[in-house]
């Protein structure tokens, strides 16, 4: 009897795994199908101009970025006070106090800056785009704006998503000033170590290189939200989808963002 | 400015639930058509069909005698621009206000107009419909039903379409913005000759347009005037057997 039970459950199980995999791999053809779409949208020959487009990349600027701003900068403040606290009391212990500057560099510059925003992001304007043009499907905007001749991906999608890659970017350029200028002040003012040596560790240990990674890493994070986020939204047929697709947008987003940082990491590192 | 309108033979369905059985329909340049029938007959899904909305799953539709199945979504986009429609809900773009909605086919329409030139064709247009300069910055929440069906047929109209497509469009509003709006759309017709396509309930309205008049009832589409003595006769027969 409970053999059976466990047999049903495995089955249960695999079943469902198999069914999660195709259903992510069916998300990442679609995906790939929109930044065609939104790439060839925004180039091809014959296409006519959004005089609104501006307007609505302010607007979306400002939604995730600007409006992100104190949420972000805690995070960071946060963030870097812990990582530099944990750093400074545990280095010495272990002998490598020299690689501090360097330790830092990898763990906010490369690593958290990127990941952590493009968290950020995903939670306060990822769900908010689904749901938005889920709705605007519910409610039939994006059929009014198909028989008015405009693109839908032109309208809704491009905007979005320049939106929220210019604004990823910038967060995270916004999280790493923010995360590693608080948590020395965090640190000089728990321990007292004075703040110009810690500083000058830092900078010494920071390359360009560096930097030009953290942005790549956001900038290709941004893109995942922007077009996870709209791909779940404009899948939505009706109401009861609405929250569906928001969910879907969040898990979506943060598996993909995962699963192409490993991805870059691999790159950046192995190869 | 012309468009005609071609149906040949459409049919379709949702499961087993017959929507549209073999309809043929022709709306010629510059000419009306009135389509009547009981909510949920599948008026709203025929004009869909016709402004390519919905794919038929069977049967073609022709726009200027070039059947749309073969179109690319940029051609569709392109030739809708001559086409205007009015959707039972508003569908107005909802952070748009009721001035962006109605300059919005403009701003997007490829026609490279400045932004005066659009401004002056949406005012124009607002005075038209009555539309008054105090809800032009209002967000579509803000507007009551009259002013959003006002706002709807003025963002469909702004571009001067030759097919004009109206999904009950007196519904829902009182008779006197009914009557208003009936009046823009018979000027605009007579001016301009566009084709107009309208899904009501009652087939009645606009009797002073020479207008082809249907009714859609089990997917099939008939002359009104022969539906409506199909139905007498009936009635005639219940009568006499009874």
């Amino acid at each position: 009897m409970l053999k059976d039970h466990a047999k049903k459950g495995l089955n249960h199980l695999a079943s469902g795994s198999w069914k999660r995999l195709s259903g992510l791999w069916h998300t990442a053809c679609g995906m790939a199908g929109l930044l065609f779409d939104t790439v060839y949208a925004a180039f091809r020959k014959g296409r006519t101009p959004n005089l609104s487009l501006m307007s609505q990349i302010n607007r979306q600027v400002l939604y995730t970025g600007v409006e992100a701003f104190w949420l972000v900068g805690s995070i960071a403040v946060l963030c870097g006070s812990a990582i530099i606290l944990v750093a400074m009391f545990n280095m010495p212990k272990i002998g490598v106090s020299e690689y501090f500057g360097k330790i830092l560099v990898i763990a906010l510059v490369d690593e958290l800056g990127p990941f952590v925003t493009s968290l950020v992001v995903v939670g306060r304007s990822g769900t908010a785009l689904a749901a938005y043009i889920g709705t605007m499907r519910v409610s039939r905007e994006v059929d009014a704006l198909e028989v008015m001749g405009i693109d839908p991906i032109q309208f809704i999608v491009q905007p979005a998503f320049v939106g929220i890659v210019a604004s990823v970017v910038c967060l995270n350029l916004y999280f790493i000033t923010i995360a590693i200028c608080g948590g020395l002040i965090v640190a000089w003012l728990s321990t007292g170590v004075p703040l110009g040596i810690s500083f000058g560790r830092v900078f010494d240990a920071l390359q360009f290189r560096d930097v030009a990674v953290s942005l790549l890493k956001s900038a290709a994070f941004g893109i995942i939200v922007a077009l996870t986020s709209s791909y779940y939204g404009l899948s939505v047929r009706n109401v009861r989808m609405v929250p569906i697709a928001a969910i879907n947008a969040v898990v979506g987003s943060m598996f993909f963002t995962i699963a192409v940082n490993l991805l870059l990491s691999i790159g950046y590192y192995v190869l | 400015m012309s468009f005609k309108l071609e149906l040949r033979n459409v049919s379709h369905w949702h499961g087993e639930n017959t929507i549209l059985d073999s309809v043929d329909l022709t709306v010629p340049s510059g000419g009306i058509a009135i389509l009547g029938g009981r909510s949920g007959c599948g008026k709203s899904t025929l004009l869909e069909i016709c402004a390519g909305l919905t794919n038929p799953l069977g049967g073609a539709v022709m726009w200027e005698g070039d059947d749309i199945a073969g179109m690319s979504r940029y051609e569709l986009y392109g030739r809708r621009r001559s086409m205007g429609y009015v959707f039972q809900g508003h569908a107005l773009i909802s952070n748009h206000s009721a001035f962006d909605n109605i300059a919005l086919p403009l701003k997007c329409g490829g026609d490279n107009l400045g932004s005066e030139a659009i401004e002056r064709r949406v005012r124009s247009l607002m005075d038209e419909l009555n539309i008054g300069r105090d809800i032009e910055k209002r967000f579509p929440e803000a507007l009551s039903a009259a002013q959003l069906k006002c706002v709807a047929v003025a963002r469909a109209l702004i571009n001067e379409p030759a097919l004009l497509i109206l999904d009950e469009p007196f519904s829902g509003i009182d008779p006197v913005t009914a009557r208003m709006i009936a009046s823009v759309l018979h000027g605009r017709w007579k001016r301009g000759g566009m084709s107009i396509l309208m899904a009501t309930h009652t087939l009645g309205v606009w009797p002073e347009f020479p207008a082809q008049r249907f009714m859609l009832s089990g997917g099939r589409l008939e002359p009104a005037a022969e539906a409506f003595a199909k139905v007498r006769n009936l009635k005639h027969n219940q009568r006499y057997e009874s």
